[in-house]
């Protein structure tokens, strides 16, 4: 009882910290200070500090003693004003007239004058904030009318390991707080993020995530928990804010407000500012906005508490206030961050499929509920400090003594005018939102597209017209829509797309094409000529002589623009255009009568058509850019001049952080996507690699090439170079495709090079990069394999698997491997010998197109040496494609009839074109699976063989 | 205002009436030993060079010497012992002793620096305290600027008997500046005569009740200039 009425006072007291803002007393109070002594017990410097009330009035508190410019740091604070000056939160709630309060002060030792400047700060309580919502713990049950539980084993989409249940074990109320307990145990529940559907996941933890939506919902306000955190490797805690509403589209578009999260705490610190003694200490304070995934950005800031207190070991309050174009961070009553509306935005497509900014502060002006969960593991708990989860130390549980939330009394429209603001908070840097799509200058689009349906609005259409010969307008064709039509019935003069201004398009020359389509529907002959152009003001103009073909089918152009650029002034010797500034992007220029049709005329990137492309020489050239993501930290990214003269700029990349990667990435379309090429006529990445520093022990490089998450090579690691010695690395295609986990398609990819020092341990490594290609021998008959067509028959195992297949197992609870069976020699045997859930079978390393022999069949041999424990477990068979299709059979289902007997080698045939219409796609295949019931697979056991695809 | 404090001073002291024994083992060094002392150099017991007997026909007295050259001290020197106090229900307490301070160069000098030195009440925990138990000193640091004497007084809280592990701390420290450099020229401190014994208020004015009842500081200084 006493507990909990000290609790409560302290809950009160934390409150009314939180509530106003500190004022320094200044001339009502004398403040007398001793000479600093030598404290013999705990070697230390002391100082007394005599407080003394001048006024005849009371003054009421609760104070402050904060202690500025000392020689010295005093180490017995409590806490650190916004300024960064420690303060000493005094006892006292009053000093009466002409009363005089004693205080000692302790500084670390050190033999010189002590001096400092001591004040004394009074809390001015400021009643603007009414309470409009709490729930206090203090019942025997969860209260249902304030709170939801979320049911699911999804993984909070950063591939979390626990299931949130609804179970007492995972969240209780005891003593007045709500504890929220992550245990380790394996768990089985729905896979979808709602909870809804028959799909289910197994995952090792259990917790619980609880959240007031449709009970709790509010814009603006403050928001004040009081909690203690749980501790160690792959705890996630979070105490956070999601919209209701979504009204400005999916994550993170409609924004996220995190009150406040932390992970891993008490584990050794990875932080770059860390001594390397002090634990894992820090709380964060976040904004997640931007566009829908994955074109989200989020900015936010750390807080410590004072002498390195760590949140796992006691209970502080957490607070939020949020104002119309303003939100604000505190922990105990400390204001340490604030973000402001220009630092934030969210885009979003409308209904009309129109990209839009949002107004305001949006998204932050639409209605938020609170979320209270605990997270184990994940992208961001499981990748830093000391990786992984440690199992030891759960159950964990994040503890909530309460959760208070009040509205501004002042203006509860726009939650303005109750703020606690101390002007020595952090103000965040956040994001500008990014030119929309369609905002996007001219030179800086993915695409220059000049003519599809009708003229890009930002360019004009005009002709050389000497003569009156040539005209021009826009048809309408089936199947295309408004095609340009030129009419020239004479031999003089041509029709030219005008750019709005002089524009450097230079960044084109490297990977740029001019495309278009184009048919001659009537001449004087069957063949005819026109000169293509590209204009930079007569006579630096540049022009392709292109023959055409009287006819109504439309044939594709396809000029390199560096190829254009360089062909010269055919009727001005020694003139040329130049892609540093162009006038007119298209010239078209019939040399005799004829009536022809343009469509879809464009200037866009092109990278299949070379035998190299250039991602970085110099300077990064497009359409690749340099990216990075940064989990905390920062990594710092600059072209700098090398140090060797003769490679002029390079990229440096400077690690202040542990968890990062950089990457050399396409541009985005319209869609946001980011470009995707088909690579596969390439043999290898290859980049120059110099390391100028590098202070870690393990000196680590890892790459790797990406087609759009997941989709992507993994992770290989590459020998480390010699520090300060410019290094040639040359990967080949065929290595990304065959590396361990590789779901690489080299028909799509975006990133064909990322490139970090090995994730976790990345502090203080400087290194340049330079010449980042795709390369090529030239040869294409060994270019990597990127589908294997399929004739019959073909087995993928037949006592050893063939090529490109191997044994795989989802879910590490079923062994794979190869055995010599007493009756068919070499087989491969799995054993579901895990509890957890899992299928198991052949994985092709590469995507086999059957669709070559869809008429003919898939058979196997298969012994089944042990039905699973649970009888009612049916064996299945499942195909699947490399773009996520399957198909998911019963064993029995085979077409000849056959029962699974135990213990028998049995032949099983099934027909691809039925499987092909159960739904998977088999130019795509690239696993074969066999295993019982989803969940029930444990004790059963099996051998494989001749596998194949045949007629 | 100080002679003023000075004689409100002398009403209170002139309130109690010793009733006890004195609590301060070998208070008066008589046997020229440090018997019942403990000595301190910056957190480690003391060295002979810091600490030593004076004696002057007989008449032993402690002596704590810092910032010569043959010192060892480095930041303080601290004489103190250990606090046992026992009395009667609502006695307080009457602390006196005789120091003379010495320092061997003065203001006058060029670049002297001041060496200081305190009395005060030690929880064992080291925090300081006056005579009501407050955070501070029964005589605060005080700059030893040439010659000077005390004749001490100061009256301790009945509370003091209410908790064990009290020490009396007499501590001299080397004056430094901003740089940490002393100005390499000494300074003594002698202690004689101290003395602790129980106190018991016998009347005391109405204006005296409010003050001990609102905590303030009851110390006496007994100041006077004494020559060598």
């Amino acid at each position: 009882m006493r507990l909990l009425v000290s609790i409560f006072f302290m809950t009160i007291l934390f409150s009314r910290y939180a509530f106003g803002e500190w004022q320094p007393l200044d001339t009502r109070v004398e403040i007398v200070q001793s000479s600093g002594v030598f404290d013999r017990v705990n070697k230390q410097i002391v100082s007394s500090v005599s407080i003394k009330n001048l006024t005849d009035t009371s003054l009421n508190g609760p104070f402050r003693l904060v202690i500025s410019d000392a020689s010295m740091p005093l180490l017995n604070f409590e806490g650190e004003t916004a300024q960064g000056s420690p303060y000493i939160a005094l006892d006292t709630q009053q000093l009466v007239a002409g009363q005089t309060l004693n205080h000692q002060l302790a500084f670390l030792l050190a033999r010189k004058r002590l001096s400092y400047q001591a004040a004394l700060y009074q809390y001015i309580d400021n009643d603007s904030w009414e309470l409009v919502w709490q729930d206090e713990f203090n019942g025997e049950n969860i209260d249902l009318t304030k709170w939801s539980f979320e049911e699911n084993c999804w993984g909070g989409g950063n591939n979390e390991q626990q299931c949130y249940t609804a179970r007492d074990k995972n969240a209780y109320l005891e003593n007045g707080l709500l504890n929220i307990v992550a245990h380790r145990e394996t768990y089985t529940g729905p896979a979808a993020p709602d909870g809804s559907g028959t799909a289910v996941a197994t995952l090792p933890y259990t917790s619980a995530r609880l959240r007031s939506m449709h009970k709790g919902d509010w814009q603006y306000g403050r928001f004040e928990i009081r909690a203690k955190m749980p501790y160690g490797q792959g705890t996630w805690p979070a105490i956070w804010m999601l919209p209701t509403d979504y009204v400005y589209g999916g994550w993170a578009a409609s924004g996220e407000i995190d009150i406040v999260e932390a992970v891993n705490l008490k584990t050794a610190s990875d932080a770059p500012d860390t001594d390397n003694i002090t634990p894992e200490n820090r709380v964060y304070g976040t904004l997640h906005y931007g566009r829908a995934w994955p074109e989200n950005v989020h900015s936010g800031l750390h807080y410590r508490l004072p002498n390195n207190e760590n949140p796992a070991d006691g209970f502080h309050v957490y607070a939020l206030e949020w104002e119309k174009d303003e939100i604000r961070w505190y922990v105990n009553g400390v204001h340490y961050a604030t973000q402001r509306s220009e630092q934030w935005y969210s885009q979003f497509q409308d209904a009309n499929g129109v990209w839009q900014t949002g107004s305001e502060d949006a998204p932050y002006n639409q209605r938020f509920h609170m979320l209270l969960n605990l997270a184990v593991g994940g992208a961001w708990a499981g990748n830093v400090n000391e990786t992984g989860i440690d199992e030891s130390v759960f159950p964990q549980a994040l503890q909530i003594d309460y959760v208070r939330v009040y509205r501004c009394s002042i203006n509860s429209e726009n939650g303005q005018g109750c703020a606690t603001v101390d002007d020595g908070a952090t103000l965040v840097q956040g994001y500008q939102p990014p030119p929309l799509p369609s905002d996007k200058p001219l030179a800086e689009q993915h695409q220059l597209m000049l003519f599809d349906n009708a003229l890009n609005v930002d360019t004009s259409l005009s002709t050389y017209n000497p003569d009156g010969t040539i005209s021009t307008s826009i048809a309408t064709v089936p199947e295309r829509g408004g095609v340009l039509h030129i009419d020239q019935t004479g031999s003089v003069g041509n029709v030219y797309v005008q750019l709005p201004n002089v524009l450097n398009l230079s960044h084109w020359r490297e990977n740029g094409v001019l495309r278009f389509d184009i048919r001659m529907i009537d001449s004087q002959s069957g063949e005819s000529s026109a000169l293509v152009k590209i204009d930079s003001g007569w006579p630096n103009v540049s022009d392709h002589l292109l023959t055409l073909m009287l006819g109504e089918e439309w044939s594709s152009v396809s000029l390199p623009l560096s190829e254009l650029e360089a062909a010269g002034n055919r009727l001005s010797n020694g003139h040329q255009a130049s892609l540093d500034s162009v006038v007119n992007a298209f010239v078209i220029e019939p040399l005799s009568p004829m009536r022809i049709q343009i469509d879809n005329l464009r200037w866009e990137y092109a990278v299949t058509e070379k035998d190299h492309v250039n991602i970085y020489i110099d300077q990064d050239i497009a359409p690749f850019d340099v990216g990075s993501y940064v989990a905390s930290g920062s990594v710092q990214i600059a072209d700098v001049h090398s140090s060797d003269s003769q490679r002029g700029k390079v990229k440096e990349l400077r690690f202040n952080t542990d968890e990062s990667v950089v990457y050399f990435q396409t541009m985005l379309d319209d869609t946001l996507s980011t470009l995707k090429y088909d690579i596969s006529h390439f043999d290898a990445v290859q980049f120059d690699l110099n390391v100028l520093e590098d202070p870690r022990a393990d000196r680590g490089y890892v790459i790797k090439m990406d087609c759009g998450h997941p989709c992507g090579s993994g992770d290989i690691s590459i020998t480390s170079p010699p520090i300060n010695t410019w290094t040639q690395y040359t990967i080949p295609l065929s290595d990304l495709l065959s590396n361990s986990g590789s779901t690489l398609d080299l028909t799509n990819v975006d990133t064909p090079l990322v490139i970090f020092p090995s994730w976790g341990n990345q502090q203080g490594v400087v290194m340049q990069i330079d010449n980042v290609k795709l390369v090529s021998d030239g040869d294409d008959t060994n270019n990597p394999v990127t589908v294997v067509p399929v004739e019959s028959p073909t087995y993928i195992y037949q006592q050893g698997y063939a090529a490109y297949w191997q044994g795989w197992d989802c879910c590490n609870n079923a062994s794979v491997s190869d055995v010599i069976d007493e009756q068919r020699g070499q087989s491969i045997e799995v054993d579901f010998y895990g509890p957890s859930p899992t299928v198991s079978g052949l994985q092709a390393s590469v995507p086999h197109d059957l669709s070559g022999i869809m008429t003919g069949y898939l058979t196997f041999s298969v012994n089944i040496l042990t039905q699973p424990h649970d009888q009612s477990a049916q064996w299945r068979l499942k195909l699947e494609g490399r773009d996520g299709s399957f198909a998911e059979v019963l064993l029995s289902d085979n077409l000849d009839g056959i029962q699974p007997i135990v213990g028998q080698w049995q032949t099983y045939r099934f027909s691809l074109s039925q499987l092909h219409n159960a739904g998977v796609n088999l130019s795509r295949l690239h696993l074969v699976l066999l295993f019982p019931d989803w969940g029930k697979a444990q004790g059963g056991k099996y051998r494989l063989n001749d596998v194949a695809f045949s007629y | 205002m100080g002679h003023i404090l000075v004689v409100i001073m002398m009403v209170v002291i002139s309130s109690f009436a010793r009733v006890e024994a004195n609590m301060i083992t070998n208070g008066d060094f008589a046997n020229c030993q440090f018997l019942g002392w403990q000595t301190d150099t910056d957190g480690n017991v003391g060295s002979d060079a810091d600490f030593s007997m004076v004696n002057q026909n007989g008449n032993c007295a402690a002596q704590i010497r810092a910032d010569y050259d043959d010192t060892d001290v480095f930041f303080a020197n601290t004489l103190y012992q250990s606090l046992h106090f026992t009395s009667a229900p609502d006695t307080g307490f009457l602390l006196r002793m005789e120091l003379d301070a010495l320092s061997a160069s003065t203001q006058s000098d060029a670049g002297f620096i001041a060496d200081m030195f305190f009395v005060a009440i030690n929880d064992g925990q080291g925090h300081l305290m006056d005579g009501s138990g407050n955070a501070g000193f029964l005589l605060a640091p005080t700059e030893i600027n040439g010659a000077r004497s005390y004749d001490i007084a100061f009256w301790l809280s009945p509370l003091f008997a209410v908790s064990s592990n009290w020490y009396l701390d007499i501590q001299l420290l080397i004056g430094t500046d901003v740089n940490g450099l002393s100005d390499f020229s000494g300074s003594t401190l002698r202690i004689d005569n101290v003395s602790l014994t129980p106190f018991r208020q016998i009347s005391a004015p109405s204006c005296m009740g409010i003050l001990l009842l609102s905590g303030l500081v009851f110390a006496r200084f007994l100041l006077s200039k004494r020559s060598d």
